[in-house]
């Protein structure tokens, strides 16, 4: 054994990352550790104000709303409405047209605010030109903008999430129309919020180890308007059959001798692998296997077509159990950054889902459906087609339309 | 310093990523440590001395970090560090290596950090660095024959 092989094999342990720096969260967590105790506390503090201020009739946005925006934030509209250009300016080139929206940077104003131990958040709004508004989430530099899918909104509740690494919590926020006057946010681990509606806006936090699993708009009387919910980790409420439909893989496939004389297949064999794969499908260029493994359970992989280990990732045997009812999916997509380096992205969407999932759609940051791609023979796969620019959010949608996994969760 | 940190952080990132990774048993744990252990070198800056290196100060600042989520976590020996994104199962028999001889072998391969580096990251010799690479490879070696016999 040469120390090549060696090399490789280490290599093949701990790929090299695709990192992202991140010194803001560096120096977050530097002044956060100093006073520790104290943001421990504060976060608490904020998941019990939410529904504080609720109760209180929205006192949380009394001293805030209307308030002009400071110079600062109309910049960030402004930016935002030049993001917005350039991303008009892409999709024409590639053959879209469509309009993006712009804000009325000048008009911008205060619409919630919200205390965490991570800063203040605030949510301010600017009325979009034609019609309907933007709105603009920030916690100290970091701002989330966005504005009405389309106007008249056919929508009348949307909503995205904000976390991520430099945030202790996770933030919900979004626009309730028509005659909401409350918003309640149903979470993964069983707690319940009820977020007032200001402006057409809704803002709340909750944990970073949570997600929604229903968000329902109300009217002032209690009458419940519209709702969107995902199943991921809240499946109870589907039938028996639909919950082993979301946890096997029943594709049968075809047997698919592995290269033996290929260094990485033996390694795989003398790891415990079966010589003789399961070839499920061929998408775009690219083979899907399941791997049988001799001690009965099975890892799942995928290889470009002529390979010449075949397999080239494998994935599976980890702590997450696949297929399972809050696992249907097992995502082998391959993310990268955008031509400017700075944001990750969806290049390449494939992988391998459950009985139960129909169709796998690529959305954009906001939640918009950019590709629709339908699961056959229990494969996903973009194929040859492009995967538009913006693609950060897959969502694995059963039959009825439901959401039944979302990744990254 | 901070700067001078900052600039550390964003030329080395990777390399402190992937050691830590390996170290920690699992790929965020790593990314954690790496962002917690650059947080507390601001915070101790002021206990850096400079008879070392500025960068060598801050691996072992990073290694501890990383063995503190390991120890805390104590992940099963050879887990997949992240199966989403990796994908090969470790085919390596670490777990026949000791914890100081993984750590030399992962900054040896993952930093490219010569002898000397490695001693200064881990307060040991330089001797005892080439001599425990050794024995890691060796082991290594012996225990892969094994398994292709």
């Amino acid at each position: 054994m040469t120390e090549a092989y060696l090399d490789e094999l280490l290599d093949g342990l701990v790929p090299p990352p695709v990192v992202r720096a991140d010194w803001a969260d560096v120096l977050g967590r530097a002044r956060r550790t100093r006073r520790g105790y104290a943001i421990v506390g504060a976060f608490a503090a904020a998941l019990v104000m939410v529904p504080t201020a609720v109760a209180l009739g929205g006192r949380i946005a009394g001293w805030f709303e209307g308030r002009p925006a400071p110079p600062a934030v109309r910049q960030d509209f402004v930016q935002f409405n030049a993001a917005m250009q350039r991303m008009s300016a892409y999709l024409a080139k590639s053959g879209f047209a469509r309009k993006t929206p712009q804000a009325i940077a000048a008009r911008a104003h205060g619409v919630l605010a919200l205390r965490t131990a991570d800063g203040p958040v605030y949510l301010w709004a600017a009325p979009r030109r034609g019609g309907g508004s933007c709105w603009l989430l920030q916690l100290g530099s970091l701002t989330n903008a966005a504005c009405d899918q389309t106007w008249p909104s056919s929508e009348r509740l949307t909503f995205s999430t904000f976390g991520g690494t430099l945030i202790s919590g996770q933030f919900i926020y979004g626009q309730a129309l028509g005659a909401a006057a409350s918003v309640v946010v149903n979470l993964s681990d069983g707690e319940t919020t009820k977020l007032p509606v200001v402006e057409g806006l809704f803002m709340g936090a909750f944990p970073k180890h949570v997600h929604p699993l229903e968000v329902a708009a109300y009217d002032a009387s209690g009458k419940r308007l519209v709702a969107f919910g995902t199943l991921a980790g809240g499946t109870a409420q589907l039938s028996p059959a639909e919950r082993r439909a979301l946890s096997r893989v029943s594709t049968r496939g075809t047997p698919y001798p592995l290269p033996v004389g290929d260094p990485f297949v033996r390694h795989l064999i003398a790891g415990g692998y079966e010589r003789t794969a399961v070839l499920l499908a061929t998408r775009g260029g690219r083979n899907y296997f399941r791997l049988p493994l001799t001690n009965g359970r099975s890892a799942f992989g995928t290889g470009r077509v002529g390979l010449a280990s075949g397999v080239g990732l494998i994935v599976g045997g980890g702590p997450a159990r696949f297929p399972a009812v809050d696992n249907p999916l097992l995502d082998m997509s391959t993310v990268g950054a955008t031509a400017n380096k700075r944001t990750m992205r969806f290049l390449h969407v494939g992988g391998i889902a459950a009985d139960g999932v129909a169709r796998v759609v690529v959305k954009d940051r906001e939640g918009r459906g950019l590709l629709w791609l339908p699961v056959r023979d229990n494969v996903y796969d973009s194929g040859t087609t492009r995967v538009p620019a913006g693609a950060v959010q897959l969502d694995a949608q059963d039959a009825k339309g439901r959401t039944v996994a979302r990744v990254p969760r | 310093m901070v700067d001078e940190l900052e600039a550390l952080y964003r030329s080395r990132l990777p390399q402190f990523r992937r050691v830590a990774a390996a170290i920690a048993g699992d790929r965020d744990a790593g990314r954690d440590a790496v962002q917690e252990a650059f947080a507390t070198a601001i915070r101790k800056r002021r206990s850096y001395r400079g008879s070392g290196t500025l960068e060598a100060w801050v691996w072992q600042i990073v290694v501890n970090a990383a063995r503190d989520v390991r120890h805390r976590e104590r992940p099963e020996p050879l887990t997949v560090l992240d199966p989403s994104a990796n994908g090969h199962a470790p085919l390596l028999p670490l777990e026949l290596l000791t914890e100081r001889q993984r750590e030399i072998v992962f900054l040896h391969y993952y930093a490219d950090l010569d002898y000397a580096a490695i001693a200064a990251a881990l307060a040991i010799s330089p001797g005892t660095v080439g001599a425990t690479l050794n024995a890691a490879r060796a082991r290594l070696r012996q225990a892969l024959q094994e398994v292709k016999t």
